[in-house]
Formats: structure tokens, C-alpha cells, sequence
């Protein structure tokens, strides 16, 4: 309380000086009347006490002055007098204030434009309603531990756990062609069902939400995104009733969601989904525990706590298993649980945030050693100056408070600088940003990140000026004052502390440079993936046939067999094909399947593979190379037997050593299902999920043939590819004016290369790598200069010993070599430092690397030896100049 | 050396105006009138020079003031002391009386 009223009275004193004089005028004033009003009623006449009360209390001007003094002397004054001193002595030393702000620049610039990402990206609050009572419900079993949810599943956690939910909505996202208005685009969107956006506590910014009889029905109606609403309707108020025709329906605008709307998977990657319609679940699927594709959402209920929410869940994930023991087998370990919503969109980028903050963490570090040891040397050089000061009457409190305001000083420059560095590499990075972050476009310096700076430039001036300030309140007077005493035990000290920081710098860049050099063997190991197929010359584009314009099978497959052959009638087109996922850019679901011939033990789960069809030029398109038998042939159509070629991993899981053609697959579970398939073909791997998928059994189907999923249907939405040596540009006409001679309804979406798709599909680790290297790079040039100046340090201050060793007949080389050991040792022991911490510390990252070890050997060697290197080069310079020291020239000027 | 013999005469007045304080919360001239009392008029410092001291008081955290009245009703600074105060008193008092014993002793000895 009293320090409180101290700085408001300090803060007063400086805001209203005038009224502070005033008080102190007024206060003297009546002491004077007191003192005068006592006098008289002693006897005095007025005018004589008023004299002799004058003289007594002695000058009222003077100790108005004299207190004015002390005010001024107090707190605020003394500081600003520090300041002016310490931006004095800064302004004189150019070279050091220069070297040490541009480093500290690179640091607090470098962790401020992390921040600004982390502050993007884990501290933004998630655009729904009260976030922390919506959970996310994860359905997991053996193999799939973040699993989505099955119809019948949805409805039963709809229908029966309302007393700890009052909300559970579900939806799946899917792609509409929009047409009418210019060229037809493709969109994404997503099928709600009615209590989806209540889970989520979110309102449609303009007209209404989803009747849960429109939801059942699966009515023609729509919710549109903010930006589709701009594009399509330049954001008319009364956009509510207007139609819009997607896949060949007229559907109605029943509302539009505010801007920020994103379902969670799309708030941190990806294309937010434009178009919301009802989920209208099939009725034929209202029994369907199989198929998993719906994400759940729940809100608890008020007054249930989360715990109660998730137990109750759980409960009844349980149940299930004792009610439909055939869709649930135990080893099947299925199970369901509810995770905070927040933990479900964040946690993915988590890992990857974390190891950004970590790594600019070190790189500040290194910066604080560098300049505290700059700041150090500077010290030294001042030893003089602070004695002298000290001997005038300074105190070694007002000293060590000299240097910390220098260092603040520093710290803010620094800082101040930092946060155009940051702004620069913010900007970059949003413009370079290689893969859809949509929180990252509102990447920038914003009041908090400002905060942050400002807050990070004191406490760094701090943290470095920490040292001198010590140093400084030790000061040995007689020591540093004595003449001819060129380093004193201050010095000495001093110069321990630098080489403690050297070694310190060396073991913080070496674990940065090795954690940079894992992930960039890493991601060379990632690069070097051979993905089953040739990325090479293919381009492609997503079809999708609308209900309306193609009823039936018949209509889906003579459309793809009349586009294809028109395709590869293109000017520079080899060959084309089409397939209903497309590898690295999908991910494929599984089926269960039984081997003819192959009885199943009780209770033991079918197999399954990962699979999806193709059109018959498909394999040649992709460069997918046979192994064994034929691929889908054009003779593959729906009359004919039902036909499957598999992978090397399932010919080698189910027939290992033996043959698998002519073998046939029962597909679907244990039931009893009539499709049937022969094995025609094996063809090598294919890594469909991502470049570091691990083997798994595929199946190909032909497009013609295969009915077995989507009720019958056969694929409607196939992604086409297209072998040419052209360009993407010289192709899209061709390739769009083909696809319209046939259906001018249809987009061309997603047109790309399969290099593009590759290169997207590892934007993540590229990015990651590229940042941890640049930080890397930073620490490793910064650790040069501190080793650099230690030792240009050293050799300067022991000129004159060199110049004496010399006379007594030492050779130049020598003392060379005497300076290059030294360096050399303080390396090592950095190097050993670093390398024990390296050793520890990379498993943090293990996550992260792929076909790595995170105490990779040659990865470690290697960083250990450039650093060395680095080093010494570091030191040659400093121990070339000791071997110059001209001992003559030096006796006489001592 | 003069500056530390004024030394001696400021680091004196603060004692004293802690030590006057310590009795009960005042106003400047009530201060220095109590001073002049206990001290049986032997130390007359200039009055005058207690303000600037008071503000040195307080920026040290020894005492602190707030708004009051005197006895005729009129605006004044009252000040008091700190717990801080106290205990530089205390600190004080010890030492003062450790240096007059020792100097009484010297003076004493034959």
C-alpha cells in the first residue's frame, strides 16, 4: 500500500508539477501564519514577528527551491537522467549500439513474428458460441483412433443421452456444382443436420437455420456462406427466398452465415465449405452402423458438467456393443468418448507451434548471450569511467541502475527495430505461406503482439544488462583506477563470463542446427518417397455428375466413356483415366471382404482393404506398374463378372507366396453379400493417404462395375487424369471445352498438376523445416560472431603480454597457435554441451521426422562439424593477429 | 567537509522528524514546533528547511501524507509514518545511541 502511494504520489508529482509547487507554497504559508499568529499572542507586535518568523524559518524561496530539488531529485528524474546519460553513451559508440540492436533485431523480430503466428493461430477464440461447452464426439476402434460417426450411432446420441446434451447435430461436407450465372463453379459444402449449428452456438447472420422436418426430408432449401452470398448475390439484404440451382436443383435461400462461420475442420486448413444444406439421412440408412462419415458435435447441457457429459457418452458407446453384437465385435474395440471441441481444431497444429516457439526461444537465448557479451566487453572498456565515477560520489546502486537503463535502452531500440523485422517476415510468410491457413491471412502485428514485443524488449534489456549492472555495483575503485592496470580482477572476471556465454551460444546453435538438419534429412527422405505412381506429366480435374442430369447408372458411365477417348484425342495428351479418390490428395476408406473358399473363424472380423475404382486407362495414366495379370479393361461393364485388381501388400498379406488370380472376394462384412469379385490383376503400392502412409492392402475396382457402396449408384464424383508433357495452361481450354461438348454445366475444379498435389500434400513439413533452418542459420551466425569477438577480445587485451613473449623469443606461430587452442576448447566444449542436449532434446521431435532417427549420427556429425568449422574460422582471424604483434612498436608506446 | 557535515545535520532532521511521527500523524508546523519543545530549544534548525526534508521523507517511503485540517479548520498536509518509517526509526535510534555511548566513553575517559 504505501509503495502504491508512493509511485502515485511520483506519478503525481511529474503529471501536475504545478499544483504540487502550489501545495508546498501553501504549506510553508501557514506555517508562517502559525508561527507568526504564536508571536503575536506572545506579545510581539505583528510587523516585528512577521520579521523575526521570517528569519527563522529562513528563505521561503530557498526551501521551495530546495524542495523542488528533492522532488525532482526523486524516481523520475533520476531516470530521466539515466536515459539521457545512457542514450549519450550509445550515441558515441555507434558500432556497438549498431551490432548490438541488429542482433537484437533478428531475435526479438524473429520470436515477435512467431508469436504474432501463435497468437493467429492457438490463442484466437473459436468462432462459436460459449466454445467450452461444445464437445467433439471421436468414435475410435482398433487401428482408427479418430474415427467418424455412423447413422444409426448419430441417432441413438441424438435421441438418447438429452439429459446431458441439449444439443447434438452432425454433418458430412461434399461438392455441388453451382450453375446459372457465367461459367458453372464447383463448391464445397457440407449436409447439417438440424441441431449441427445449435451444438455449435452459432445463428445464421440473416434469415434462419435448418426445421428439424426439413432435416428429415432433406428439403431443397440452403444456407449460404458470407462469401458466396457476396459473389453470387452481391449481399443483398433480401437474399432470403431467391433460388440457386445446384447439381441441377433449384434449391431455396433460407439464410446466411456470418462471416467468420468455418465448421471446425475447416478453421485451421482448407476451403471453408459455401454452400450448408440438411443432412436428410437416407432412410434406408437409419439402421447403418457401418459406415462412418458423419462428424458429431455436442453442447452439454446447463448445469451437467463435462465429466458427466462424457461419462454418459461412453455409457453409452458401451451399451452398444451388448446391442448389436454383430456390428460390434470386442476385438473390434470400438468406442466413443467426447474431447473439448477446442482441443479437436487445435490440436493437429499443436506439435508443429510448439517446436516453432521452442526453436525461436533458443535463437533469443543466442541473441542474449551475444549482446550481453558485447554489452560485457563494453564494460570493460569502461572500468575507468564507472571508477571515476564511483570515486565523484555515484553510488554502486546509481551505477548498476546506470547500466540497466542502458541496457533497457538497447533492449527497447532493439525491440523497436524487432518489430519491423517481424512485420517484414509476417508479411512474408502469409504471402510465401504455401498451403490454405485461413487464420493465417489475419497474420500481423496487432495491439497484442505489440504488448508482446514491447513487454519481450524490456525483459531481454534485463536479462543482458543483468551482467554489467552486476559487475558495475562491484566495481574495485583503487584496482581500476590504478595506472598501467589493464585488466583488473573486474575484467578478468568479465572475460569468464563471456567465454561461458560463447559455450553457451555454441551448445544452443548446435541443438537448433540439429534439430533443423533432422527435419531437413527428413524432408529429403520425404521428398525421395517413391509414391507407387509417376507424379511426372499428369494433370488433373474433379468431376462431379449431378443427380439431376444423370438419374442413372447408364447416364454416369457412358458420360465417362464418351469424355475419355475424347480426352486422349487431344493435341499432346498420351492417355487419360478416371478414379474416385486421387492418390495425396484423398484419403481412402475401407471395406470388409471375404476370401471364397476361406471360411472365417467365429468371431473373428473379416478383413479389410482400402479401395476405390477406376476407369480403364486409369493405371497407364498414372504409371501404376502391373505386376501380375491385367488391369481394367474397357471390357470390364456391368454385365460382366465382377472384377478387382489389388496391391503387392494384399497379395502378399493374403496369398503369401501363392498365386491370387482367379481367387475371388465376397465384399461387405459378415452378412450375407452377393458382390463378388475376381482377382484379375496385382499392382505395386500405392502411397494413397500421404508419402509416409506405411503399406496397407488396396483394391481397385472398375468404375462400370462397382455398385457395391452408395446404394447402387456407381460414382458420380471421379477425379480425371490426364497424361501430357504441356503445360497446365496449355491444357486447361482443351481439357474444359471437352469436358463442356459433353456437359456445359460442369466446372472444371481443382485443375492441377499431380506435382502440385504432391507438393501440397507435404507443405507442412516444407514449412516447418524451412522455418527451424532459417532460425537455425540465425543461431549459427550469431554463435560465430559471439566466438569471433570473444576472442578478437582476448588478443586484444593480452596485446602487450604477446608483445613481451615475442621479445623472450617466442615465434609468432606460437602465440597463433596458443589463441586458436583456446578457441578451439571453448568450441568443443560447446560442441559437447550441445551435442548431450541434442541427444536428449530430439526425441521432442521424433513426431515430426520421417524414416529419421532423431539421434541420427551423421545428421549430428554433421552439424557438429560445420559449427567446428565455422568456429574456427571464427578464431583465425583474432590468433592471425596475435602472430602480428610488433613487439618493438609495442614496448614503445606501453 | 562541509557536505558531510550538512550530511550529518539532514540525516539528524529526519530523525528527529520520524521520531516526532512516531507520537502521533501532524502537519509541517506542528512538526517543527514539537522539534523545538522536546529538544529544549538547542536545536533550532531553520524551519524552513523541514519541508524539503519531509519530501525527501517521503520519497524514501518513510512517511506518507494525505489531505487534513487544522486546528482552525484550515487545508493542510497532514503527514504520518510508514511501517517503513518505523523501522528506519528503530534502525536509527540503535545506531544513534551505539555512536553517542562510544563517543560518550571517549569523552569520559581520562
Amino acid at each position: 500500500m504505501d509503495v502504491l502511494w508512493r509511485w502515485t504520489e511520483r506519478l503525481r508529482r511529474l503529471l501536475l508539477p504545478n499544483r504540487v509547487e502550489q501545495e508546498v507554497a501553501d504549506e510553508m504559508e501557514h506555517h508562517l501564519a502559525m508561527e507568526i499568529r504564536e508571536r503575536v499572542a506572545g506579545g510581539m507586535e505583528p510587523a516585528e514577528a512577521r520579521r523575526t518568523a521570517l528569519i527563522d524559518f529562513g528563505g521561503v524561496e530557498r526551501f521551495r527551491a530546495e524542495a523542488r530539488d528533492v522532488r525532482w531529485g526523486s524516481g523520475w528524474d533520476r531516470l530521466a537522467q539515466d536515459t539521457r546519460y545512457g542514450l549519450r553513451t550509445l550515441r558515441k559508440n555507434p558500432g556497438f549500439a549498431a551490432v548490438a540492436m541488429l542482433t537484437l533485431a533478428l531475435g526479438i523480430g524473429a520470436s515477435t513474428a512467431v508469436f504474432s503466428l501463435v497468437n493467429a493461430v492457438l490463442m484466437r477464440p473459436l468462432p462459436y458460441g460459449e466454445p467450452e461447452n461444445a464437445l467433439w464426439i471421436q468414435t475410435s476402434w482398433k487401428g482408427s483412433p479418430n474415427a467418424s460417426i455412423s447413422p444409426a450411432e448419430y441417432l441413438d446420441y441424438r435421441d438418447r443421452l438429452t439429459d446431458v446434451f441439449s444439443a447434438v447435430g452432425v454433418y458430412a461436407f461434399g461438392a455441388l456444382n453451382l450453375t446459372g450465372d457465367g461459367e458453372p463453379v464447383r463448391v464445397k459444402t457440407a449436409g447439417l443436420s438440424a441441431a449441427a449449428l445449435r451444438a455449435l452456438g452459432v445463428e445464421p447472420a440473416i434469415g434462419r437455420s435448418f426445421t428439424e422436418s426439413e432435416d428429415l426430408a432433406g428439403a431443397p432449401v440452403l444456407l449460404l456462406s458470407d462469401a458466396l452470398w457476396r459473389q453470387r448475390f452481391a449481399a443483398a439484404p433480401d437474399v432470403v427466398g431467391k433460388e440457386l440451382t445446384v447439381n441441377g436443383r433449384r434449391r431455396e435461400v433460407i439464410g446466411v452465415m456470418p462471416p467468420n462461420f468455418r465448421l471446425p475442420e475447416n478453421l485451421l486448413t482448407g476451403s471453408p465449405a459455401q454452400v450448408l444444406t440438411p443432412l436428410g439421412i437416407d432412410p434406408a440408412r437409419v439402421e447403418d452402423r457401418g459406415s462412418h462419415f458423419l462428424s458429431g458435435v455436442a453442447r452439454v447441457r446447463d448445469g451437467v458438467t463435462r465429466q458427466q457429459a462424457v461419462a454418459a457418452l461412453e455409457a453409452l458407446a458401451i451399451a452398444f456393443g451388448r446391442e448389436h453384437p454383430d456390428a460390434y465385435t470386442p476385438d473390434e474395440q470400438f468406442m466413443a468418448t467426447a474431447i473439448p471441441l477446442e482441443d479437436q481444431v487445435r490440436g493437429p497444429i499443436q506439435g508443429p507451434m510448439r517446436l516453432l516457439m521452442a526453436t525461436v526461444a533458443f535463437v533469443l537465448l543466442v541473441t542474449c548471450a551475444n549482446v550481453a557479451s558485447l554489452v560485457l566487453a563494453r564494460a570493460d572498456h569502461r572500468e575507468r569511467e564507472l571508477a571515476l565515477r564511483s570515486a565523484l560520489g555515484a553510488g554502486r546502486g546509481r551505477l548498476a541502475r546506470q547500466m540497466m537503463v542502458e541496457s533497457l535502452l538497447l533492449g527497447l531500440a532493439g525491440g523497436l527495430l524487432g518489430v519491423l523485422v517481424a512485420f517484414a517476415v509476417t508479411r512474408g510468410l502469409v504471402a510465401w505461406m504455401p498451403f490454405d491457413l485461413p487464420w493465417l491471412a489475419d497474420v500481423g502485428i496487432n495491439r497484442r503482439v505489440l504488448l508482446f514485443a514491447c513487454m519481450l524488449s524490456l525483459s531481454v534489456g534485463w536479462l543482458f544488462g543483468l551482467f554489467p549492472a552486476l559487475g558495475a555495483s562491484q566495481a574495485r575503485l583503487m584496482e581500476a583506477l590504478k595506472e598501467g592496470a589493464k585488466t583488473s580482477q573486474g575484467s578478468m572476471r568479465s572475460q569468464g563470463t563471456r567465454r561461458l556465454l560463447a559455450v553457451g551460444e555454441i551448445a544452443l546453435a548446435l541443438v537448433l542446427l540439429s534439430g533443423a538438419g533432422l527435419l531437413g534429412r527428413s524432408f529429403g527422405r520425404l521428398i525421395d518417397v517413391d509414391p507407387g505412381f509417376q507424379i511426372r506429366d499428369v494433370a488433373t480435374t474433379r468431376i462431379n455428375l449431378p443427380q439431376a442430369g444423370y438419374p442413372s447408372n447408364g447416364e454416369v458411365t457412358t458420360f465417362f466413356r464418351e469424355l475419355i477417348p475424347r480426352l486422349e484425342a487431344l493435341p499432346g495428351v498420351e492417355i487419360a483415366g478416371a478414379v474416385t479418390n486421387l492418390p495425396l490428395a484423398t484419403r481412402l476408406g475401407d471395406m470388409n471382404f471375404v476370401i471364397e473358399g476361406r471360411p472365417l473363424p467365429e468371431r473373428a472380423n473379416p478383413p479389410a482393404a482400402d479401395w476405390q475404382t477406376v476407369t480403364p486407362g486409369y493405371f497407364e495414366t498414372l504409371g501404376l506398374t502391373l505386376l501380375r495379370g491385367r488391369a481394367i479393361a474397357a471390357s470390364d461393364v456391368s454385365a460382366s463378372t465382377g472384377v478387382v485388381v489389388i496391391n503387392e501388400t494384399f497379395a502378399a498379406t493374403h496369398w503369401p507366396g501363392g498365386d491370387p488370380l482367379g481367387r475371388r472376394l465376397r465384399l461387405g462384412g459378415r452378412g450375407t453379400q452377393p458382390e463378388v469379385a475376381e482377382v484379375i490383376g496385382v499392382v505395386r503400392d500405392v502411397r494413397h493417404d500421404s508419402l509416409t502412409q506405411r503399406r496397407k492392402p488396396q483394391m481397385y475396382f472398375a468404375h462400370e462395375q462397382f455398385r457395391f457402396w452408395n446404394s447402387g449408384r456407381a460414382a458420380t464424383s471421379m477425379s480425371l487424369a490426364v497424361r501430357s508433357s504441356l503445360s497446365l495452361e496449355e491444357l486447361r481450354a482443351g481439357v474444359r471445352d471437352t469436358i463442356w461438348s459433353l456437359d456445359a454445366s460442369l466446372p472444371l475444379a481443382d485443375f492441377r498438376t499431380m506435382s502440385d498435389v504432391r507438393r501440397l500434400s507435404i507443405a507442412v513439413p516444407r514449412f516447418l523445416m524451412s522455418m527451424v533452418a532459417s532460425f537455425a542459420g540465425v543461431a549459427f551466425l550469431l554463435a560465430a560472431i559471439g566466438i569471433y569477438g570473444v576472442m578478437a577480445y582476448t588478443v586484444s587485451k593480452r596485446t602487450a603480454e604477446f608483445g613481451i613473449r615475442l621479445a623472450l623469443g617466442a615465434r609468432p606461430q606460437d602465440l597463433a597457435r596458443m589463441i586458436l587452442l583456446q578457441g578451439v576448447r571453448l568450441t568443443a566444449l560447446g560442441l559437447s554441451i550441445g551435442l548431450a542436449s541434442s541427444l536428449v532434446m530430439s526425441h521432442a521431435i521424433s513426431d515430426l521426422l520421417y524414416d529419421v532417427h532423431p539421434n541420427d549420427p551423421a545428421t549430428l556429425l554433421g552439424v557438429s562439424l560445420l559449427l567446428a568449422i565455422a568456429a574456427c574460422v571464427a578464431c583465425w582471424r583474432p590468433a592471425h593477429r596475435a602472430s602480428r604483434v610488433d613487439p618493438v612498436e609495442l614496448l614503445r608506446t606501453e | 567537509m562541509a557536505k558531510s557535515q550538512k550530511d550529518l545535520l539532514q540525516g539528524t532532521l529526519d530523525l528527529l522528524i520520524l521520531k516526532t511521527l512516531r507520537l502521533e500523524p501532524m502537519h509541517g508546523w506542528g512538526i517543527s514546533k514539537r522539534i523545538q519543545q522536546l529538544s529544549d530549544d538547542v536545536l533550532t534548525v531553520q524551519q524552513g528547511s523541514l519541508y524539503p526534508a519531509l519530501y525527501r521523507l517521503q520519497d524514501r517511503g518513510w512517511i506518507r501524507s494525505r489531505k487534513g485540517e487544522s486546528e482552525e479548520g484550515r487545508p493542510v498536509k497532514i503527514y504520518r509514518l510508514t511501517a517503513k518509517g518505523r523501522r528506519q526509526l528503530e534502525a536509527e535510534t540503535a545506531s544513534w545511541q551505539r555512536v553517542s555511548m562510544a563517543v560518550n566513553r571517549v569523552l569520559q575517559a581520562s
